[in-house]
């Protein structure tokens, strides 16, 4: 009975759109990049392909300064995907950028540093396997 | 003359609250298979199974059935239609099959009751079934969709992390410490243990919880419900039909549903969500309360989805049982005990009784207003609250007895 669980050790690739393509782009080139609404003016994530405050398709990625606060944080300590096992416990933290739009990505302080509510952050940029990813840590 | 037909059209905002199948619909019966870690039937006998329970416990028949209505996440149950084919069901008159969680049994309860008052169908199954354990579970399916590009490459998969989320942020606003967390499986346990349905009944002290490991940070084993593999279902029919069948009905007296704004590009996105620490009870609760004429304190027990404990504590806050930042306070002091001033979760809850989606929620309170709770019978349970859903969209009745 049931789904045998394919033991798979390899990232999760992220499946992006065309729309995603430029967000995924900027982690590349270790910029943080968000969505800004030429209409109402307002700041977004995650990437979709109009605004999410008034439906307008007049918006341009911007490039945030990638700092920010702690929104929230989860603790993983348990793999509900194989591909992490080897790394938990680790540390998801929310992060409400300066620019507005609140995103996810992996704590990595570089020396152990509590988390905070609301502490500044700033973008860590990593690479797992090849592909660029978010992470954050304290900016002090 | 336009203006005035427009003006007249919704009424007043007292009327437009009272939904026009409220007090003429009702819940008659139950239907439940057993809930186990390895059912060994597919989900289709499951779900049949129930079906025929919860018809076998209204006293009709398969021929009196018209509609059957159900959800599924992810792929992970069989179809109403499937159902209608097992049973060998006459024509059906509606059929409703939705792709959603646990925000889904309360509004199927909605959509039929006004299926009914509407003379589309008379007698509407709605159903939950799945072999949440030994098939496919959800705790640890990767939720596709535009979001998890977001979530998943940085190893955020999981809704325990995503409710976990919530949870620390609920903890920075409103000072809830994890003694507050703690004491709503704390405070489960004692009904699981006058449940013979419940997975889980051990006792659980303090000291337990905290030997018990993390599963996301700050949840602990026993704040996470268990995936089962069950099927659960009720009758949904007019208020006049039920007072014909073998129990006392359960009226529909109050009910509401919303999706609040900007809940997310898939079903695990929630990054445009302004404030983790209120769910779309905090959206519902006026026009809820309002829709069925009563507030809070009329309200003998209430069945509050908790596939995690902490969404216990925002039911509470958010339909005004307590005030913000009270929740912790009042299960920690046992008012949501048996005796309390509020017992909530009578069954155990979803985190004792085995996740179900929350079906096992609305039938818990239907057995309670039908006085069919055994040793965990709630005192004169004449209104009783459901709620179905724990973040950014969701359902709630209120069940009265009749």
């Amino acid at each position: 009975m049931g789904e045998t669980l394919k033991l798979d050790l390899t990232l999760l690739k992220p499946q992006t759109n065309h729309i995603s393509e430029s967000w995924w782009e900027g982690i590349k080139q270790q910029e943080l990049r968000y969505q800004s609404c030429r209409n109402c003016k307002k700041n977004w994530l995650p990437a979709i392909h109009c605004c999410p405050y008034c439906a307008s398709e007049n918006w341009m990625w911007e490039v945030s300064s990638g700092k920010g606060e702690l929104y929230s944080w989860a603790v993983i300590h348990r793999a509900f995907n194989p591909a992490y096992m080897n790394e938990i416990p680790y540390t998801i933290v929310a992060v409400t950028l300066n620019e507005g739009p609140r995103v996810l990505g992996r704590y990595f302080p570089s020396e152990h540093i509590e988390l905070k509510p609301n502490m500044k952050l700033k973008a860590k940029f990593f690479q797992k396997e090849g592909q660029w990813l978010l992470g954050f840590e304290p900016d002090v | 003359m336009l203006n005035e037909t427009c003006q007249h059209i919704g009424g007043s905002p007292m009327s437009s609250k009272r939904l026009k199948f409220l007090g003429k619909t009702a819940i008659s019966g139950v239907g439940y298979t057993e809930f186990s870690r390895n059912s060994g039937k597919t989900v289709l006998q499951l779900a049949t199974e129930a079906c025929k329970n919860a018809i076998e416990d209204s006293g009709i028949s398969i021929e009196d059935v018209d509609g059957v209505l159900s959800f599924s996440a992810l792929n992970d149950s069989v179809s109403s239609e499937a159902v209608a084919t097992a049973l060998g069901m006459r024509k059906q008159n509606y059929i409703v099959n939705l792709n959603t969680g646990g925000q889904a049994p309360s509004l199927l309860v909605m959509m039929a009751a006004a299926a009914i008052e509407s003379g589309m169908a008379e007698n509407i199954l709605v159903f939950r079934a799945l072999n949440g354990r030994s098939g496919k579970r959800i705790g640890g399916m990767q939720i596709l969709g535009d979001g998890s590009q977001f979530r998943d490459p940085i190893g955020y998969t999981g809704q325990p992390a995503y409710f976990a989320m919530w949870a620390r942020r609920y903890m920075i606003e409103t000072g809830a410490t994890w003694e507050d967390i703690a004491a709503v499986p704390i405070a489960q346990r004692k009904y699981a243990q006058l449940n013979e349905r419940a997975i889980i009944k051990d006792p659980l002290t303090i000291e337990d919880y905290l030997e018990s490991p993390y599963i996301v940070e700050p949840f602990r084993r026993p704040d996470c419900t268990p995936e089962v593999d069950g099927a659960v279902a009720v009758l949904v029919t007019s208020l006049k039909n039920a007072r014909q069948m073998k129990h006392a009905p359960a009226v529909i007296e109050g009910a509401a549903y919303a999706c609040g704004p900007r809940s997310g590009i898939d079903m695990s996105d929630d990054l445009l969500w302004d404030d983790y620490t209120k769910n779309y009870l905090h959206i519902i609760a006026d026009d809820l309360w309002e829709s069925a004429g009563i507030t809070p304190k009329d309200v003998d027990f209430a069945e509050i989805y908790d596939c995690f404990s902490t969404t216990v504590l925002y039911g509470l806050e958010a339909l005004g049982f307590v005030e913000r930042g009270g929740a912790g306070e009042f299960v920690r002091s046992g008012e949501t005990g048996i005796d309390g001033e509020l017992p909530v979760n009578t069954h155990g809850g979803l985190l004792c009784e085995g996740y179900v989606h929350g079906m096992n929620t609305l039938s818990e309170a239907v057995l309670q207003i039908q006085r069919r709770g055994g040793k965990r019978q709630v005192k004169n349970a004449n209104i009783g609250v459901v709620t179905s859903g724990a973040q950014v969209d969701g359902s709630a009745l209120i069940l009265r007895r009749d």
